[in-house]
């Protein structure tokens, strides 16, 4: 039933909202007073309101942001980074290690314990320009880190790469095969190396005319992030090899061939890639360097020398091998090959 | 001749649908206000001043683009109004309900109006206000609207909502009441 309403009520109350409505209202109504609030509220813009649903939506998020990013990885490696190894103490992988590596050949171990890799810069490489970089045989048990940039095997201008002055206190494999040398017994040699995991030095080789042709071939490729690349070596003539390599590899070979004689280096530089020079007369093919890395981590170092056709003993994964060339190649060629092992970048 | 801001909705319909001049200038005007009125007393509670502006501008349009066909049966023009705005303000209100409300960027420059203080109080007075109208009947919460938010009159509110004014009266007296039991029991409530 509804309840009856007093007129008087209603013209008062009708009144009332008049005067709210036309915003004159001053009494003391608490009922008026609210509704002129009202009013006044719609005469000026609203204001920004955040509810609280939004608040908690906001709390929630901020809490489930900082529970996530402690739980993440990133927490983790924040909180051990302290710990992990600096760049330069990656970079003393590079050092050069004269000393026989596990598994490399016998055949030449004592001329390159003796010599280091300084002959292979006096065997006829017309260009004076280093072959190949290094032998590294603590890489082959200590991973390189995958963190170390390869900025650090930044190459010289000619693709090499250039340890020089990050090696500090160690003669670079660069500076070494720029050192003359005159040991005849190094002649028609080639070598390769590899390096599992870590940046891989081929060797390389050169051509002595008095034993015929000789190459070197060389391949390199850093652990794991290296492209196909592929070094064709001059054919004929003294003319530096083309480099060309996908991704960060590049390599170079360089071979010199004597007149009449078809000289080839090509190295292939890539994860577990292949470098091979070959220069010589007739069938003798000198130098081969092979060197693989990445998931292989095994490095080939092959050496044919003049009609010697040795092949030098593959090596162990991860090891540096030496390949020499036979010395009793017969010395068809006057003017050896020389190949330059290309290197990463 | 009555001056443009003193006639009504009606004279002032009349004299824009004869001449598009100064009264369809004044006509859109108030329009503008009245829509702006309603669609910040409903849309308030969102804290969204531009949407409000968007409404009232919608609803100035939809008048505009009616007068040529505007069929004037003796309604007061108010009811056409309300009832564009009204509309207006459901859709506005769906799309809130519906996409994140932006945030309007703080202004720059000084307040010359009410202190920090009085702006709490008139805050925390019309969040009550309306907290407390949204509790009242869909009809005597529009009435009330109408007349308080667009200080309409009781025979326009009549009109606008298709009632009778003594019927206006009633409800908002009722409407009243309500509000007087609500604001008696809050207060018994916190005491």
């Amino acid at each position: 039933m509804t309840t009856p309403v007093r007129v008087d009520l209603l013209g008062s109350d009708d009144e009332m909202l008049s005067l709210v409505g036309m915003r004159a209202f001053t009494g003391d109504d608490a009922v008026g007073a609210l509704l002129a609030a009202v009013a006044s509220a719609v005469d000026r813009p609203i204001q920004p309101v955040m509810t609280g649903r939004r608040r908690r939506r906001r709390i929630g998020f901020g809490v489930f942001a900082t529970a996530a990013f402690l739980a993440s990885g990133s927490g983790m490696a924040a909180a051990v980074s302290d710990s992990l190894p600096s760049v330069a103490d990656s970079i003393v992988a590079l050092r050069s290690d004269r000393g026989a590596a596990p598994g490399a050949p016998a055949v030449g171990a004592d001329v390159q314990g003796q010599q280091g890799l300084e002959s292979f810069a006096r065997l006829g490489n017309p260009l004076g320009v280093v072959t190949v970089v290094d032998l590294i045989s603590d890489s082959a048990t200590t991973p390189w880190p995958a963190t170390t940039p390869l900025a650090a095997f930044a190459g010289d201008s000619s693709g090499m790469p250039s340890t020089a002055g990050v090696l500090a206190g160690s003669p670079t494999a660069v500076e070494s095969l720029r050192l003359p040398s005159t040991d005849p017994t190094l002649a028609d040699q080639g070598a390769g190396s590899g390096s599992g995991g870590s940046a891989v030095i081929a060797g390389g080789g050169g051509a002595n005319p008095a034993t015929g042709g000789s190459g070197s071939g060389a391949a390199s490729a850093a652990a794991g992030t290296m492209g196909a690349g592929t070094v064709n070596s001059a054919a004929n003539g003294n003319s530096p090899g083309t480099v060309s390599g996908a991704g960060t590899v590049n390599s170079a070979a360089n071979g010199t061939a004597g007149p009449g004689n078809t000289g080839t280096g090509n190295a292939a530089a890539n994860a577990g890639g292949n470098g091979n020079a070959s220069a010589g007369n007739g069938n003798a093919n000198a130098g081969n360097g092979n060197a693989n890395s990445g998931n292989a981590n095994s490095g080939n170092g092959n050496a044919n020398a003049g009609g010697g056709n040795t092949p030098a003993a593959a090596g162990a994964a991860g090891t540096a091998n030496r390949a020499t060339a036979a010395p009793s190649a017969t010395p068809s060629a006057p003017v050896g090959a020389t190949g330059r092992g290309g290197s990463p970048r | 001749m009555v001056p443009l801001d003193t006639q009504t909705l009606r004279e002032l319909l009349i004299a824009a649908r004869s001449s598009d001049g100064p009264a369809t200038d004044a006509l859109l005007a108030r329009v503008r206000l009245l829509a702006l009125r309603y669609a910040r007393a409903r849309l308030g509670r969102f804290g969204v001043e531009d949407v409000a502006q968007d409404v009232a501008q919608e609803v100035c349009l939809a008048v505009y683009s009616a007068l040529a066909t505007y069929d004037d049966r003796g309604l007061p023009f108010e009811a056409f109004v309300y009832s564009i705005t009204a509309r207006k303000v459901a859709d506005a209100q769906r799309s809130l309900m519906r996409a994140p409300a932006p945030v309007a960027e703080l202004p720059e420059g000084e307040d010359p109006g009410r202190t920090p203080e009085e702006e709490a109080v008139l805050s925390d007075d019309v969040s009550r206000a309306f907290g407390l109208l949204d509790r009242l009947p869909a009809t005597q919460r529009e009435i009330l609207l109408l007349r308080v938010a667009m200080g309409w009159k009781t025979d326009e509110t009549a009109a606008a909502l298709e009632m009778t004014p003594g019927a206006v009266r009633v409800a908002q007296h009722r409407a009243i009441m309500s509000l007087r039991a609500m604001l008696a029991g809050a207060e018994g409530g916190h005491s």
